[in-house]
């Protein structure tokens, strides 16, 4: 063997070696890259609303009662009613779902809400007490 | 309520606060009086109903005259929802995966990266503008434009080619009559369900046969992935806020997605076809379902056995929440509820039908008559039975089903006697049909 021979496989044996000897999980690493994505998650579509202006004293006031038909909703909302009664005579108390049955349902649509709210609002309503149960 | 400058008092328990402020915020609210009460309200004694009311009646009387906001504004308002916002992000496939399902941009599984080149390819296949805002996904509110069609198309493995599909089925599933707020925030564990008929099935190998509900339907999986994407992500509808199914179901991973075995369907009229759709016509259907049940009737030769056992299963699938005498065509009320079920019938199962029963009305109308339950079996308040029905007791045999009307039949699947059966969710009004556009 030539002098450039020997001093070849001085380094390719020691090389060769280091290679076969490595862990496989080494040179199957994930590789790190730049990415650039879009966010899926879209922007809001929501008009601010502010919360309607608030009552001080129920004295006098009309109290209406709304049930979404969950069950015991309607128990709840009738022992509030009593305790109105008993407690604060003063206040005037419409249990909606027994004037309205069509009240008596999750809405399920903003047109629904709409009209729930339309028909509670022509009962001259000063604040709502709402149950939503489950 | 406080629209319209009329004050409200929310009382919600403990577990439904956050589904509560959820909604509270979606219709632009940034707060709102709340009473809380201890879980739960529902399946309760009187008595206990009675205390909760006794303990949270001071509290109602304080939020009534005292209550102030402490919030007076929703952040992350009025940005233009196009383009979307760009991500610039280092790290492996992996931890990109990591960062989606952090950020509630995935729903755990792998997603394929919306990257600007590969949402410009998907783009391509359609002629809208990308810009077009297609739904404001309830209950989040978040605006989905066709670009945002395109990435969750790119995430859930479709291909430019599904993008009319894609859009047919958002306009299906964002209709009022599907009811997209209520099934994607309520207890029970909902799924869409999609539909699609008419020569795309073949075209984009949409999956109708064995297996179709099941792996390996690349397709009909990546359609599916894609719709609860939609919701989950730009809808925003994740357990345990605001989405509150009790323990949920993997339908609400990848959405229930199949075709219609049309070349199988022995009374040759598809179910687009039956409601005034051209054979031609690429048409999708979608409704909210509860989950489904199955019919492994392997025995009846004669089509009214095998219809007699899927009756049955008419009549009890979504036990507990179906009312008596329920009305296709009426909305939802306590007293008309789960009014219509899907018959997904197996060809086997069709064939043995259609020998005694050649035409489809006759169908409807033998499982609507047949799918009776007895009175005990209905949960108390929601079965009210006409007077016309005549006298009862709680033995007595009640149909669930007003009229044919309630019974839809699709021919789906493979070799086997194996149909399905599945019922919408309450509040869902009918099956909402849209024609593809090209």
């Amino acid at each position: 063997m030539g002098k450039r021979n020997f001093l070849r496989s001085l380094w390719i044996g020691p090389l060769l070696f280091g290679l076969l000897a490595l862990p496989a999980t080494v040179l199957a690493k994930e590789v790190i890259q730049e990415w650039e994505v879009i966010n899926p998650a879209g922007v809001l579509a929501i008009k601010p609303v502010k919360p309607a202006p608030r009552i001080t004293s129920l004295e006098g006031k009309t109290v209406i009662l709304r049930w979404n038909g969950k069950h015991n909703g309607n128990n709840y909302l009738e022992r509030i009613a009593e305790l109105f009664a008993e407690k604060r005579p003063g206040v005037k108390v419409i249990k909606v779902y027994e004037v309205d049955k069509s009240t008596i349902k999750i809405s399920g649509s903003n047109a629904e809400s709409a009209r729930i709210a339309k028909v509670i609002k022509d009962l001259q309503a000063d604040i709502v007490i709402a149950s939503q149960a489950d | 309520m406080e629209k319209f400058g009329i004050p409200t008092v929310t009382v919600a328990t403990t577990a439904f606060l956050g589904l509560a402020r959820t909604t509270m915020e979606s219709i632009g609210l940034p707060d709102m009086a709340f009473v809380e009460v201890s879980h739960p309200m529902g399946m309760v004694s009187m008595e206990e109903i009675r205390a909760k009311a006794d303990q949270s009646f001071a509290e109602i009387l304080r939020m009534a005259t005292q209550w102030k906001p402490t919030r007076t504004e929703i952040p992350g308002l009025g940005k233009p929802p196009y383009p979307a916002e760009r991500i610039k992000f280092r790290g492996t496939y992996e931890s990109l995966n990591k960062m989606f399902y952090e950020k509630n941009w995935s729903l755990g599984l792998p997603i394929i990266p919306p990257t600007p080149e590969a949402v410009a390819e998907m783009l391509k296949g359609t002629s809208r503008k990308p810009d077009e805002v297609v739904w404001v996904v309830p209950p989040r509110m978040g605006q989905l434009t066709v670009e945002l069609v395109a990435s969750l198309g790119v995430m859930a493995g479709c291909k430019p080619e599904h993008m009319p599909l894609l859009l047919a089925i958002v306009k299906a599933i964002s209709h009022p009559d599907y009811d997209w707020r209520g099934s994607s925030t309520t207890t029970a564990p909902t799924a869409p369900v999609i539909i699609i008929n008419g020569p795309i099935i073949d075209e984009l190998g949409i999956r109708n046969s064995t297996g179709a509900l099941g792996g390996q339907q690349s397709v009909n999986i990546a359609l599916g992935y894609f719709v609860n994407l939609v919701g989950d992500i730009v809808g925003g509808s994740i357990p345990p806020d605001p989405d509150k199914s009790t323990l949920g179901s993997r339908e609400d991973l990848v959405a229930v997605v199949l075709g219609e075995n049309e070349k199988q369907n022995p009374w040759k009229q598809s179910y687009a076809a039956e409601h005034g759709f051209k054979p031609t016509d690429n048409v999708v259907t979608a409704f909210s379902a509860y989950m489904g049940t199955n019919n492994t009737d392997h025995t009846s030769v004669k089509g009214s056995q095998l219809l007699n056992t899927l009756s049955l299963g008419a009549a009890s699938v979504a036990c507990g929440i179906t009312s008596c005498f329920t009305q296709f065509e009426k909305p939802y009320a306590i007293d008309n509820r789960v009014k219509f079920v899907f018959l997904f019938l197996a060809p086997e199962h069709a064939d043995t039908i259609y020998k005694d029963f050649p035409n489809k009305q006759a169908v409807k109308e033998y499982v609507a008559k047949k799918a009776v339950a007895p009175y005990w079996s209905y949960a108390p308040e929601i079965c009210k039975v006409p007077k016309e029905f005549g006298p009862y007791d709680e033995n007595t045999m009640i149909p669930r089903f007003a009229s044919p009307k309630s019974i839809h039949i699709v021919v789906a699947g493979g070799p086997g006697k194996q149909s399905q059966i599945w019922p919408p969710f309450t509040t869902v009004m009918r099956p909402v049909m849209v024609l593809v556009e090209k």
